[in-house]
């Protein structure tokens, strides 16, 4: 049966399992450019429902659409900044997570370069917020780092 | 006189660099040998640096995506007139239409380092760095390091800057990519203090590629500063804006040079205080340098090197002896390609000295402004470098026997003519070149048809002094031109005010320049070239531009541009910018369309 699916990979679907029990289906076309669910398909079959613990059912489905987009080649900018226009910085992340779970690189990238973007104008104290980050430095590196970084940015300041 | 404006076009040409970083071993920690504040050595160093200073947070502001505008302010120079820039572009290897890259960067900005990051088992230096194997150990840090480094490396230099305050994780992180980083690309704001330019190279002692956009002064501090900070430099570009002043002698330039042995790269601008210089470099291949003024000396000790442009100030007094110069490098440069130089006191004896020396490989010869350059030195270089690829002339005497000349020698190899600026050729010229030259890419005939009678208003100088009054002025008004040319890509007609009928058949052009043709008739116009992305069309009559929009739309039949707005399968609404209005092309997004066509745009701007 895995033979059957090699010569008729474009309009076979695959069905995907989320973390939290809901399945989806996508082209095989689609799953491909996952590598990790191509990799459970090597393994696995691609007539078995294809099991993704660390994926669910909120992002499965946005992550679909981008592939969806993907294989007819129509991801444009536009598209790009239409698809992260309403998803908040939590979402955002769960997606990037995702993306490196399932090892789809092209949307890996984009939420990458996204993430980036969101971060450049956001506070240090957000940032570790946004990522769960403890902030390990003793009070002298951190008025160190100030230090160094406030030349760069402020203004003109006085030595101390 | 016109020549300034040509003059200023040159500053600002950079191909379009494709950062890359790469692998490269971190340099060895220097410790204690640097003055913690300024960055220079400790050795026989008394640091009075106060904690240096910039105004900037990093925020990208991207120059004009479209092509026409290039606003490059320089400080010796007028108004740039926008096709002047096919000068300079047309001399470098890159593509016709690699401007926006480099001016894009305003900021700091080592992004581009980011995007063409190798893989990261190309990097065995880097342990962490393994993107393939699923690490999800989400340590304190709050992200795998691999995905750590992937967000790190997309934020520009002031995000990475900040992002190593969150914890020492991301420190460390951050500070192997600015390890990692082969190009900076810097904007050093006014009153910045060397020591933020010192700062910023420390981090990255693996600089290959070094380009800083200087709005304060270049002087040798900030030279030695460089020439410390980056043993491996190989490509420096050093701009200057606004009010800043480029301090450097000739000196401090020459020890530079010598010192470097890497150095493939220098581009220069603002160099009034070079007073003269000997560079010597056995590794130099591409030497730019912009706003000469008055040298005494100028030897080029540089066996290797290839491309050289070197552009004088248009002051009255600048008197620099080009023709020792051009005799030196014709001696030893034996290995030039390209040459671009851009001087009032060009003349035929200074052509001689270049036609004397044996440059087999010269391929691209640029000598403009040079009002006294006339049909005997179009000889000379045609009898000496019958290869030449591009022949650019702009602003000589050249007339239309000098283009019979041309046509004569180079059909197998012209591939770009320009000869903006060159009052003695004539529509007749123009014409006969584009129906000898087969290869012909790129032609600029930039106010080479110009009406006496109506000054070109961009110029505030006279501009009708440099038309000869005579008869000849009979042959600027009312003129005709029919181009029927099989590879012609780039045509620029700008300024040609004499012009008042324009018949263009070439099936793969790309750029059309009319900008200031004011007396190009509407109705004389006919334009059958279905691969046109841009015409310039700022300054011609309304009707004209009108015209040209019907004609342009009128080739894409395929292209619906009827509704102006369309309602999508998904629910999302579409609407569709006129032409007149887009300063960018439309993105290129109809692949559901069999025959792909980019739509044209109409700039009037």
């Amino acid at each position: 049966m895995a033979q059957e699916a090699s010569s008729s990979t474009s309009s076979k679907t695959i069905s995907l399992k989320t973390g939290d029990g809901e399945i989806f289906e996508i082209e095989a076309s689609a799953a491909k450019q996952m590598k990790t669910v191509q990799r459970l398909i090597d393994d696995l079959g691609d007539d078995i429902t294809i099991p993704l613990h660390n994926v669910f059912s909120k992002e499965l489905p946005k992550i679909i659409e981008y592939y969806k987009k993907d294989i007819t080649g129509e991801i444009t900018k536009d598209f790009e900044a239409e698809f992260v226009k309403d998803l908040n910085d939590d979402e955002v992340k769960v997606l990037f997570l995702a993306a490196n779970y399932l090892d789809a690189n092209k949307l890996f990238e984009f939420l990458s370069q996204n993430i980036a973007d969101r971060l450049e104008s956001k506070s240090v104290e957000y940032v570790r917020k946004y990522f769960g980050v403890e902030n390990d430095f003793t009070p002298e590196e951190e008025s160190k780092l100030r230090e160094e970084r406030a030349w760069s940015f402020r203004g003109i300041k006085e030595d101390e | 006189m016109q020549h300034s404006t040509i003059a200023a076009a040159s500053q600002s040409s950079r191909g379009g660099d494709s950062a890359e970083s790469s692998d490269i071993k971190p340099a060895k920690k220097r410790g204690s040998y640097n003055c913690g504040r300024c960055g220079l050595p400790k050795k026989g160093h008394n640091c009075n640096v106060k904690t240096p200073v910039s105004a900037t947070p990093a925020t990208t502001t991207p120059a004009d995506s479209s092509l026409s505008v290039v606003s490059v302010p320089s400080s010796a120079v007028s108004v740039i007139r926008q096709p002047s820039t096919n000068l300079r572009r047309a001399l470098s290897f890159e593509g016709l239409d690699d401007r926006a890259s480099g001016l894009d960067l305003v900021a700091v900005d080592d992004k581009e380092d980011g995007d063409s990051f190798p893989e990261p088992d190309l990097e065995p230096d880097l342990e962490v760095l393994e993107v393939s194997d699923l690490d999800m150990d989400f340590d304190s840090c709050g992200l795998p390091s691999s995905l750590r480094w992937e967000v790190l490396r997309r934020l520009p230099p002031a995000g990475l800057l900040s992002a190593a305050k969150v914890c020492k994780g991301w420190r460390e992180t951050a500070r192997k990519l600015w390890r990692a980083t082969e190009e900076l690309k810097l904007r050093v704001p006014a009153k910045v203090h060397v020591g933020f330019v010192a700062s910023m190279l420390q981090k990255c002692p693996g600089i290959v590629r070094l380009s800083l956009r200087l709005e304060s002064d270049f002087d040798s501090t900030m030279l030695a500063c460089i020439a410390f900070s980056c043993p491996n430099l190989e490509s420096m570009e050093i701009s200057i804006f606004n009010t800043a002043t480029n301090r450097i002698n000739g000196d401090e330039l020459g020890r530079f040079v010598a010192d470097k042995r890497n150095l493939k790269s220098l581009k220069m601008e603002g160099c009034s205080n070079l007073g003269g210089f000997v560079l010597c470099s056995s590794s130099l291949s591409t030497l730019w340098l912009s706003d000469l003024h008055s040298l005494s000396k100028m030897v080029f000790n540089c066996p290797q090197l290839r491309e050289i442009s070197l552009e004088f100030s248009c002051q009255e007094n600048e008197g620099t002896d080009l023709i020792t110069m051009i005799e030196g490098l014709g001696r030893i440069c034996l290995k030039l390609q390209n040459i671009h130089i851009a001087s009032m006191r060009l003349s035929h004896a200074a052509v001689l000295a270049l036609t004397a020396a044996q440059l087999r490989g010269l391929r691209m010869l640029s000598l403009v402004l040079g009002s006294e350059l006339t049909d005997a030195s179009v000889a000379a270089i045609a009898s000496s470098y019958p290869n030449l690829e591009l022949l650019d002339l702009s602003g000589s005497g050249i007339s239309d026997s000098g283009i019979g000349m041309i046509c004569n020698v180079f059909p197998e190899t012209l591939r770009r003519l320009l000869l903006a600026l060159c009052p003695n050729v004539t529509s007749s010229g123009i014409q006969f070149a584009t129906a000898q030259l087969p290869l012909l890419e790129l032609m600029d005939c930039g106010m080479a048809i110009c009406d006496p009678n109506f000054p070109d208003p961009t110029a505030d100088e006279n501009d009708c002094k440099s038309l000869k009054t005579s008869s000849a002025n009979l042959q600027h008004i009312n003129q005709k031109l029919i181009i029927k040319h099989s590879r012609l890509k780039k045509l620029s007609l700008w300024g040609c005010t004499g012009l008042d009928a324009l018949y263009l058949n070439c099936p793969e052009l790309i750029d059309l320049n009319l900008n200031s043709c004011r007396n190009l008739h509407s109705e004389r116009l006919l334009l059958q070239c279905p691969t046109l992305q841009n015409v310039h069309a700022s300054g011609c009559q309304d009707m004209l531009i009108e015209a040209i929009q019907s004609q342009v739309r009128n080739a894409f039949p395929a292209i619906d541009n009827h509704s102006p707005s369309k309602r999508l399968p998904d629910g999302s609404k579409r609407v569709r910018v006129p032409y007149l209005l887009s300063g960018e092309s439309p993105e290129p997004e109809k692949k559901r369309r069999r025959i792909e066509r980019i739509p044209c745009n109409v700039l009037v701007d």
